[in-house]
């Protein structure tokens, strides 16, 4: 753990006009990209890191997407995972995943509190109303533009899938580690005749 | 206690399958239901309060451990769900340019995103159905839907108008 302090992986030169930030200043760096980011803090991620603070290269950023979409986990936290290993171990990632949740937790458990207390509140029901259908609405949202790219390129399969873990997580009532168990076999094998 | 290892039997499994915290909206209304803890329509309404706020998605799981267990829910509800990412992360990450390749890997990949994006649309089929079915509710869910999928609007912006709806006392 402390080595990695001392000697950070020597296989990341920081290129030109590029600063890496010191570990306090990870936590700093993520705290902000976690307040200043709603519906998805990806984008600021970019801004953050790679245009205001020039932390790496927007090729770097681009490597660091790959697993963090990829890999289970919120992206922007995975990115930081991963940034921070490189440049200061396991601190680092540590550090820009504290920073990266703290606020905003502490932010959320401050509205669930109001909503506790006030959420009987006749204003408050008004714009609850208002905000629970669109919540929906976008969660609907981001499925179908995942999914548009399939349907532009024919693969049909695994639309087929993304439709039967729809109907198996809304209309079958099996817990989703049921319905998980029951489709991921069929759907990785699909997959796996097509992956070269 | 009970509270706290039911959240962490419930979360951390689900983490690593589900890519993204909205995917697990189904099982969480279900053990919240079956705890007593939310019934589904605060969940859907903590839920919207949440997606609303700064930060990550994920932190909804803050709000839905403050509601079965206080502070040491909140805490152990959030930490189900990085502990076990982070350290898979964290593992991969390291060698993610020999793994990337291998045919096992976008296998998985391939295969398992289709079912998580099943499950976020499952997601929003759980708090549509937890809001008073009502023709006016179906509009904003489809008028959400249309604009966040066909335009580039911020989606703090849509957020914004249907809260306005709602402040103008239109769903009554």
């Amino acid at each position: 753990m402390s080595e990695a302090v001392v000697a950070p992986p020597a296989a990341v030169p920081a290129a030109e006009g590029i600063s890496r930030p010191s570990v306090r200043e990870l936590f700093v760096g993520f705290a902000a990209i976690s307040i200043v980011g709603f519906g998805g803090v990806l984008p600021f991620a970019r801004q953050i890191m790679v245009d205001r603070r020039r932390w790496m290269t927007d090729e770097e950023f681009d490597e660091l997407l790959g697993p963090a979409l990829s890999l289970p986990g919120a992206a922007t936290a995975n990115a930081g995972i991963i940034f921070g290993q490189r440049i200061h171990g396991i601190v680092g990632s540590i550090a820009a995943l504290t920073g990266h949740f703290l606020p905003p937790m502490a932010i959320v458990i401050a509205l669930t509190v109001i909503y506790g207390h006030f959420g009987t509140v006749p204003v408050v029901r008004g714009v609850l109303a208002g905000i629970t259908p669109a919540a929906a609405g976008l969660l609907f949202a981001t499925g179908l533009r995942l999914t548009t790219p399939y349907l532009r390129r024919k693969e049909l399969v695994p639309v087929g899938f993304t439709a039967l873990a729809l109907f198996a997580g809304s209309l079958v009532h099996v817990p989703l580690l049921v319905a998980f168990a029951a489709l991921a076999p069929f759907s990785v094998a699909a997959a796996w005749r097509t992956a070269r | 206690m009970t509270a706290l290892l039911v959240l962490i039997a419930t979360i951390a499994p689900l983490s690593l399958v589900t890519q993204g915290t909205p995917a697990m909206i189904p099982e969480l209304t279900r053990v919240a239901g079956a705890n007593g803890w939310l019934t589904p329509r605060q969940f859907a309404e903590l839920y919207a309060i949440v997606q609303a706020s700064p930060g990550p998605n994920a932190t909804f799981l803050t709000a839905y451990g403050w509601r079965a267990a206080g502070l040491p829910g909140a805490l152990v509800a959030q930490a189900s769900m990085i502990v076990p990412t982070s350290i898979l992360v964290y593992g991969v990450a390291r060698s993610w340019d020999r793994f990337r390749e291998r045919r096992i890997t976008i296998a998985l990949i391939r295969g398992l995103s289709p079912l998580a994006v099943g499950f976020v649309m499952a997601s929003g089929v759980t708090i549509a159905s937890a809001v008073d079915r009502t023709t006016l509710a179906l509009a904003v869910t489809a008028g959400a839907l249309l604009v966040a999928y066909f335009t580039r609007v911020h989606l703090l912006a849509i957020v914004a108008a249907a809260a306005l709806l709602g402040l103008l006392g239109i769903f009554g």
